[in-house]
């Protein structure tokens, strides 16, 4: 008891100091004060309101909400629906993640570099974009269904369509997942059991895969989010296949019933916040791959020819897909009317320009302020976390990454019950969207920022203050510039983020403020396909043109650097 | 160049370190104080807290408890950038975006010395650690010892109060590490700054040092001249760390006006008086090149050589005693001598006028 209450007497001490030194440091003082204002005001804030709107549904205090919600069988049936899709998506994207990282850094196939490129590929392919082909391939007038195989009843809404859209565009999130696990695994392991005599089988099933075991597990639950949050391709092609995002959704704007629309949200950020924390402090902790940041060049131990056809194979038929993808949508914009009229025009650009252009310019003026703000803040966050101490950094670090696993649902519930009263009145304006952009977008930077700062030596930056330069000095001089690779990549991410969002800016538009995806959406409801996908080609080419500009102005975005001296 | 003398002193300074649920007490209870001038080096394994001590002088650690003063003001709570000490890192820790001009001029920005100024002083400087025409480069394009020179006249340039060495010369090969070590000393001396030397190389400790602190887990086992610290050291870890030695059992049996009479190899012998009570047994300190081999009528007792290594400049003999102690010798003038071969029984002497006993 005594050495305990003397221990704490001591801490106290310690942090003093730390905290007078601190405070002779006013922007350092003034960032450790604001930043966790900033996260609990548009983080933390906004899903309270969600759970204080759910469980306050005629302004008291009652449970009715969720009694209600739990007994409708139809209501649990969106639940089901929604950890049901979840859980084949995330197995099967995580089975095609794993054949490209597996073959793309083992398996010795050809054309590597276009495979990489096509796992890569649906990251910045805008929504709907895929639902949009799919459709057009497979629906009612598809071009496969219809015209090639004369099908007439054949429905492709429902699950068997979310799975293959969802698969799509989410096995790329294990793919760079399994990739970075398989660099980082030492070959020479796989090739001592090789050594010792193991067929090539046995040693992807003894040695391999259990070292992938935790990387396995992180994207399986990874893909199991994204599914669960996806709102564009449900609310396009689930059909009767209800969800919750889309029923969230329809309670919440199209019935106006707040209580519901907010209890079902937070049903789906349960199973997100669950599947996040395991994967987050349990999974990654288990990983036996320490990443070392050195690329390792090394001899492959080829697999046999029939695997290595395998592998080919799979890999050309998925990238076939994702192309065949593109290309229906190049066509989508061209053809007169789909399934119909087969003859070549340039009315849907004209039309697209007509009702699209003042989203165009309002969704690249909200990305340009969303984009610098939050590759800045979280570089500032990584910093203070990797670089700095003081008391409660560990909830700041926590409450930055929450955004992560919030559905995008929940947060466009959040920001629309938050911000819709004085002092902070905010509904219908660019600034809650913007917002919104940086509080989600932000946890990529804060990665990147953390994993190039922790392999930049410390001693670097505190060779700046020894020699007179405050924090921010430091900061601004010496850290910017060693971290610029992470910083320009976490750039790119929000970009494209901001660019390509929907979940939670469909809630928060604005016939002002208008986001080019929710201008597809509604052109995809009310069926014409062309318009949609024009407009899909003009979010593309936007994206790529203005990532070759940050590239040729900025540099290459790399995530890994090691900068030592 | 005009430098302000300053003295540094600790006071009771205790470093706890949490995290993974274990503390970890990296420095416990040191208290020391520094002339102005002087370089007092901090010497012991690693993990014995001698980094951490450090940090705590340039600020980048709070102390759990005690308080650093630096020219007499109480600095505990200043922050690293007001406390104008500089600090030359293991690592170097160069700004790689910077030339070699930019990375020395550095220090000068927060200082209140126009352009014109800085550069001359960093010309100046750069002469001074010989690195005159490399002013252009990147540290990427300079050598290991280079880059240390960079290092060092980063921190000279500043003027600071007190210089501070990390194991600077640690990367080093050894014969660089040697001519280093000497031009650091000569300009620290020139320009009498105030330094805290931190190595766990007792060569360097030794060459360079005006005191050296020798540190074990945490805590200060003895502080002295580098002479005291080898000829008389204060405890048994301080005489294995600061070199080679062989510890030998002294019975004391009784002490006159300025003799003790000791058993010694179970020989009664006297040496000067020594402080220690009759019946008490206490270890002698003799370094291998105190031991002098005779032919085996000679000496105070005989060992059999059960090794023997020729290194050049000295050969080193292991001598198996009767009484199962085991001696190592050193001849530092191998020529002046018939050698002793593996199998031969030497005698074994040494000067007991300054034989100095553990307590
Ligand atoms: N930032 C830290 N966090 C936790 N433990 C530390 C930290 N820095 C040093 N230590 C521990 O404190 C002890 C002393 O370390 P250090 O001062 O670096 O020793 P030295 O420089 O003498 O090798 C070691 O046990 C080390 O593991
Ligand atoms: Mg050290």
């Amino acid at each position: 008891m005594e050495e305990n209450r003397s221990k704490r007497s001591i801490r106290w001490v310690e942090a003093k100091h730390q905290l007078a030194m601190v405070c002779r440091n006013p922007i350092l003082l003034t960032t450790i004060l604001v930043v966790p204002a900033l996260l609990i005001m548009f983080v933390i804030h906004p899903i309270g309101q969600v759970i204080r709107v759910s469980l306050t549904p005629g302004g008291e205090f009652s449970l009715d909400t969720y009694t209600y919600l739990l007994s409708q069988w139809w209501l649990r049936q969106t639940f089901r629906n929604s950890i049901l899709l979840g859980v084949i998506v995330a197995t099967l994207g995580t089975i095609v993640g794993f054949t490209f990282a597996f073959a793309l850094n083992r398996g010795d196939i050809p054309w590597k570099r276009f495979f990489r490129l096509m796992a890569q590929l649906p990251i910045i392919s805008p929504p709907f974009m895929f639902c949009l082909s799919v459709i057009l391939l497979l629906g009612r007038n598809g071009i496969i269904t219809k015209q090639l195989l004369g099908l007439r009843n054949f429905d492709i809404y429902g699950l068997k369509g979310l799975v293959l859209v969802q698969t799509m565009g989410m096995f790329p999130v294990a793919f760079m997942v399994l990739d970075g696990v398989l660099q980082a695994i030492n070959p020479d392991l796989e090739e001592g059991a090789l050594n010792l005599g193991a067929s090539k089988g046995k040693v992807f099933w003894t040695v391999t895969v259990p070292l992938c075991v935790p990387g396995i597990a992180s994207s399986w639950l990874l893909v199991f989010v994204t599914s669960l949050a996806d709102f564009a391709n449900p609310v396009v092609i689930s059909g009767k296949f209800d969800v919750l995002s889309v029923q969230a959704y329809f309670q919440f704007t199209g019935l106006y019933n707040m209580p519901r629309g907010s209890a079902v949200a937070i049903l789906l950020l349960i199973p997100a916040m669950l599947a996040f924390v395991i994967e987050r402090y349990w999974v990654s902790r288990k990983s036996y791959v320490t990443v070392t940041g050195k690329p390792t060049t090394y001899r492959i131990i080829g697999p046999s020819k029939a695997t290595r056809r395998v592998l080919t194979a799979v890999c050309a038929v998925i990238s076939g897909v994702i192309l065949l993808f593109y290309i229906t949508v190049i066509a989508g914009a061209f053809v007169k009317l789909w399934g119909v009229d087969w003859s070549l025009t340039l009315d849907h650009f004209r039309y697209a320009w007509d009702v699209g252009k003042d989203s165009v310019r309002s969704t690249l003026v909200l990305s340009a302020w969303a984009t610098p703000i939050t590759g800045l803040l979280g570089m500032v966050i990584a910093f203070l976390l990797v670089r700095t101490h003081f008391p409660g950094k560990n909830v700041l670090g926590f409450t930055s990454m929450l955004a992560f696993a919030v559905p995008g649902t929940v947060v466009g519930i959040g920001y629309i019950l938050a911000f819709n009263q004085p002092p902070l009145l905010l509904t219908g304006t660019a600034a809650i969207i913007v917002l919104c952009f940086i509080f989600r977008e932000m946890p990529v930077a804060i990665e990147a920022g953390v994993a190039s700062l922790i392999q930049i030596d410390p001693s670097i930056e505190e060779a700046s203050t020894n020699l007179g330069a405050d924090t921010s000095y430091t900061f601004r001089r010496i850290t910017m510039p060693l971290v610029r690779p992470a910083f320009i990549a976490g750039l790119s991410y929000s970009f494209v983020r901001s660019m390509t969002a929907v979940s939670a800016v469909i809630f928060l538009v604005s016939a002002r403020w208008n986001h080019l995806t929710s201008l597809i959406y509604a052109q995809t409801e009310i069926m014409r396909l062309g318009a949609a996908s024009v407009l899909s080609l003009f979010l593309i080419i936007i994206v790529l043109v203005i990532f070759g500009l940050m590239r040729a102005f900025l540099g290459e975005p790399v995530t890994r650097v090691r900068v030592g001296s | 160049m005009p430098i302000e003398h300053t003295s540094v002193m600790l006071e009771r300074l205790v470093k706890v370190f949490t995290g993974g649920g274990r503390d970890v007490v990296a420095v416990n209870d040191v208290s020391l104080s520094i002339e102005p001038g002087e370089l007092v080096t901090l010497l012991g394994p690693s993990g014995c807290g001698k980094t951490t001590a450090l940090r705590m002088v340039a600020g980048f650690e709070a102390p759990t408890s005690g308080r650093v003063f630096i020219g007499g003001k109480d600095v505990t709570s200043t922050p690293p950038n007001l406390r104008n000490t500089a600090m030359v890192f293991q690592s170097y820790a160069l700004f790689p975006h910077m030339t070699v001009r930019e990375n020395i001029g550095y220090g000068l920005r927060f200082r209140n010395v126009g352009r014109p100024e800085a550069g001359e002083k960093v010309e100046r400087i750069m002469d001074l650690v010989g690195l005159s025409g490399l002013g252009d480069r990147s540290p990427n394009q300079l050598s290991g010892g280079q880059q240390q020179r960079v290092a060092l006249a980063r921190a000279l340039v500043v003027e600071p109060r007190v210089l501070l060495f990390d194991e600077p010369l640690s990367n080093l090969d050894a014969k660089l590490r040697e001519q280093m070590r000497g031009e650091i000393r000569r300009i620290q001396k020139n320009l009498s700054i105030t330094a805290v030397y931190v190595t766990h190389d007792q060569n360097e400790a030794m060459s360079i040092s005006d005191r050296v602190v020798v540190m074990r887990e945490g805590q200060i086992e003895q502080v002295g001249t580098p002479e005291d610290i080898y000829a008389q050291p204060a405890t048994r870890f301080v005489a294995d760390f600061v070199g080679k030695v062989n510890f030998i059992p002294v019975e004391i049996m009784e002490s006159g006006e300025e003799e003790t009479s000791v058993k010694l190899f179970g020989q009664q012998m006297t040496i000067p008086k020594v402080p220690y009570g009759a019946g008490e047994t206490h270890l002698a300190v003799v370094r291998p090149e105190e031991l002098e081999l005779t032919p085996a009528d000679n000496g105070f007792v005989r060992g059999e050589v059960t090794s023997r290594t020729y290194l050049g400049s000295v050969v080193e003999y292991d001598l198996a005693l009767a009484d199962g102690l085991t001696l190592m010798a050193l001849d530092y003038n191998p020529k002046a001598r018939p050698p002793f071969e593996v199998g031969d029984v030497a005698g074994i002497y040494f000067d007991l006028g300054k034989l100095h006993l553990l307590k």
